[in-house]
């Protein structure tokens, strides 16, 4: 195209100039700044297509890399919202009621007996309230759940089956005890002589 | 070729052969035609439709079933996200699998089965059992967690695939386990709330259709439609897993000491209906349903119809003086024990002839007392008066399998019944229905009738509140405040002192029934107490029934454990401790013994009818 109009310019301009006495040529300046700005046109285009180009070329990448995130994210919100679900079970699992009391027991917690109330008028503690007092581990016999998928459903399964172990040996333990001691009293009581004890009456009111 | 030759040739042969050939291709062409829209555009056998169906494919959406609450918001049923683990048996072999970091590693079906037991936690024997054969689908695991499930995805065994699925969680276990109810293996809702309140957990599912080309791989272009699904309401219970606790461990404790068969504990909130408790001495653990007992699947507050024994006592007492036969004070003179023609019934005690109070006939539950003061009622109206209490009809509380308990109509009666109904004994109830009786007592006569669910959420966050049952006018409130007193003096001044809760006035009733034995007549005993506080302004009811208790009558009782229970409840509660002191009735007056009173006569004697305004006083 700009080779077009250079060659027919010439030619266009020059019956004009000849035919007309004493009028002066029209200015050619702004093509010679054409003709300047033909080369930076060139430039200009190319380089706003090669702006263009790494424009989209950007633009793809960022596009790409942003549904990279999006599949990462959603695989670690996946995961997250697993492993949370996971943990509530967790925590569920721990703050069973009977998981809890089990848990209290063996810290030597032991359950109120009197609950004492404050009047918040003179702020008298009424009866009847009393300091617990140090007792035996209470025996909690709800078993805990048999969750499937929890560690910590699975600990206090195993807790609670110690528990019961360390009780039934305890109180094995105690019954040996006590066979024992009346072994011991059976022996030592005066027999004189004999090997069968004398009968012995009930006191009266047993 | 000339014009005229043409006209001329067409005059003489109009139809040259290539007309005729164009004819019949047109003929032809009009058949394809036809054939083209009778297939296309008519379709009567339905091609287009039987091709598409060929084509779509339908994947349902499983909607999640709601979480079952209690009353504070503790999660008693969630579902869980889970996998099916599923094996293509034809295509085990060894496969070269890719790892993460760009290296491949050869696993033969071997060293296959010892990682996929690692990963899911499985033993290797079923595993391989699972891997073995020629199918080209077998579960290997069902309801793994999605941490076993990513574990396994790691191996990138080909022929193992994951479904996901989910999975129903009971963080309480068998706590509660009854009253919350369980799934099936198919997911079919079988007992407790989740089978009452199947259809509002339940949820709907959705479907996605898309349509897949003959190799199986989806065309992206082709119409796809999705309905979502519509996942399952919440359900909150009245139930207060904390107070179930105590109850099942005061429950489980006493009947432990007695070795009975079974007990129950009832927690209601008496201004309500609301049921807090419901509590077993064993139950199911909905989490495993098929390792419990048949017999623990129910609750069976709801499920076991006893006889109630003498805490019906409070009925018939409730009803004399509600229809103005007696007043708390009345004075009646009671024989050592009443002979009605061969019938003769007697005390639990022994006891020369005395005079005694309504109140003190029922402090010390008296059979023969009761008797002579419940037959002033004619056998019509001792039936409809334990009726109007609901005995003989369901609660209709949202628990399957509910017993309706046996009210036989007053002209099937036997000689003896007519009066043993009057304590308890020869009617049938179960204990939910013994602790109805005394929430209407409680209430000032008026019977809301239990329920548990307390409030259902829609997915979209909507609270609908079921539609509570409507009270029901059973007693008048001064007859109903009456056999209040008469039942704090049971606690104060008679046999039940063990009930008190310090700091509490508390009142209620005693029972020790004859328990009817399967095999005819009766075998042990069914004892109970059922009981209110506080007495000022009664606010909590538990009723403790236990089924069988070994060992002698008169220490059987479950009065310490309704103590124990009730100190819980009200601790729990923050109800603030009673600072009246309840009335002191009389019990006996010794100096107005009517001495011409026999056993055989009791049942004539008469007192003065109590004025209604002097029993309101």
């Amino acid at each position: 195209m700009s080779s077009a109009t250079s060659a027919s310019h010439p030619s266009s301009g020059d019956p004009s100039g000849r035919g007309a006495d004493g009028r002066r040529p029209l200015s050619v300046v702004p093509r010679r700044a054409a003709r300047r700005s033909r080369v930076s046109t060139v430039v200009m285009c190319t380089l706003a297509l090669a702006a263009a180009l790494v424009g989209i070329l950007l633009l793809n990448i960022q596009i790409t890399q942003g549904q990279y995130q999006l599949t990462e994210l959603t695989g670690q919100q996946r995961a997250l919202s697993q492993e949370n679900e996971a943990l509530t079970q967790d925590i569920e699992a721990n703050s069973a009621p009977q998981n809890l009391a089990a848990r209290a027991n063996d810290l030597g917690m032991v359950p109120a007996k009197d609950v004492g109330s404050i009047q918040l008028g003179t702020g008298d503690v009424t009866a009847p309230s009393a300091p617990a007092e140090k007792t035996d581990a209470q025996n909690i016999l709800v078993p805990p759940a048999q969750m499937k998928g929890s560690d910590a459903a699975e600990a206090n399964r195993i807790a609670a089956e110690e528990r019961a172990e360390k009780r039934a040996k305890e109180e094995a333990d105690k019954k040996t005890a006590q066979r024992k001691a009346a072994q011991k009293a059976d022996e030592s009581r005066d027999l004189n002589g004999g090997s069968i004890p004398a009968p012995s009456q009930r006191a009266p009111g047993q | 070729m000339s014009a005229s030759s043409a006209r001329k040739n067409r005059l003489f042969r109009p139809y040259s052969r290539m007309h005729v050939g164009i004819a019949f291709l047109l003929v032809l062409l009009l058949l394809v035609v036809g054939r083209l829209f009778w297939v296309q555009g008519l379709d009567p056998g339905g091609r287009a439709e039987a091709a598409a169906a060929q084509r779509t494919l339908v994947e349902s959406i499983p909607a999640v079933r709601g979480e079952i609450t209690d009353s504070r918001g503790t999660v008693l049923a969630r579902t869980l996200q889970r996998y099916d683990i599923t094996v293509d048996q034809s295509a085990v072999a060894a496969v070269t699998v890719p790892h993460k970091d760009g290296s491949t590693e050869t696993v033969t079906p071997t060293q296959a089965v010892y990682k996929i037991a690692d990963a899911l936690g499985m033993k290797d024997t079923d595993v391989k059992a699972a891997l073995d054969g020629d199918k080209s689908f077998n579960y290997v695991a069902r309801g793994v967690t999605p941490e076993q499930y990513n574990a396994l995805r790691e191996l990138n065994l080909p022929y193992i695939y994951g479904q996901p699925t989910f999975q129903r969680s009971y963080p309480d276990g068998s706590l509660g386990g009854s009253v919350v109810g369980f799934l099936g293996g198919d997911n079919q809702a079988l007992g407790g709330i989740e089978q009452t309140q199947d259809s509002l957990l339940r949820g709907t599912d959705g479907e996605r259709r898309f349509e897949i080309s003959g190799d199986g791989v989806r065309i992206p272009v082709a119409p796809q439609e999705q309905k979502a699904a519509e996942n399952g309401s919440n359900v909150k219970l009245s139930l207060d897993s904390d107070v179930q606790f105590f109850a099942e461990q005061a429950v489980r404790e006493r009947a432990k000491q007695l070795k009975a068969e079974w007990g129950t504990a009832v927690v209601m909130d008496v201004k309500t209906g609301k049921v807090l408790a419901l509590a077993d001495t064993s139950s199911v653990d909905p989490n495993v349903p098929g390792k419990a007992d048949a017999a623990d699947l129910g609750s069976r507050a709801v499920t076991q119809a006893v006889e109630p024994g003498s805490t019906e006592k409070i009925a018939t007492v409730a009803g004399a003086l509600d229809r103005g036969i007696v007043s708390p004070t009345t004075e009646i003179t009671v024989p050592p024990y009443l002979q009605i023609g061969s019938e003769k019934i007697t005390d639990a005690f022994d006891h020369g002839t005395q005079n005694r109070t309504a109140a003190g006939i029922i402090a010390d539950s008296m059979n023969t007392g009761t008797v002579i003061m419940g037959s002033k009622m004619d056998k019509q109206a001792r039936h409809d008066n334990l009726a109007n209490f609901g005995v003989g009809s369901a609660t209709g509380i949202e628990l399957p399998g509910e017993s309706t308990g046996i009210l036989a109509p007053a002209d099937q009666w036997d000689p003896r019944q007519e009066y043993t109904v009057l304590f308890g004994q020869g009617v049938s109830q179960t204990p939910l229905r013994t602790a109805s009786i005394f929430q209407a007592v409680a209430n000032k006569g008026r019977q809301i009738e239990p329920r548990l669910v307390d409030s259902v959420t829609a997915p979209d966050g909507t609270v609908t509140t079921p539609e509570r049952p409507e009270p029901k006018q059973v007693l008048s409130e001064s007859a109903a405040q009456q056999t209040l007193d008469i039942m704090e003096n049971v606690v104060t001044q008679g046999g039940a002192k063990e009930a008190a809760v310090p700091g509490y006035r508390v009142g209620g009733k005693t029972g020790t029934a004859e328990a009817p034995s399967e095999s005819g007549g009766y075998e042990g005993y069914t004892t109970s107490f059922v009981g209110v506080a506080p007495m000022e302004d009664p606010q909590y009811l538990v009723a403790v029934t236990m089924q069988r208790p070994q060992g002698d009558v008169h220490t059987l009782g479950v009065t310490s454990t309704f103590s124990t229970i009730m100190s819980q409840v009200l601790h729990h509660f923050n109800v603030a401790p009673s600072t009246t002191t309840g009335p002191k009735l009389d019990m006996q007056v010794p100096q107005n013994v009517d001495r011409g009173v026999t056993p055989t006569n009791a049942l004539e004697q008469t007192w003065p009818q109590p004025g209604r305004d002097e029993s309101q006083d």
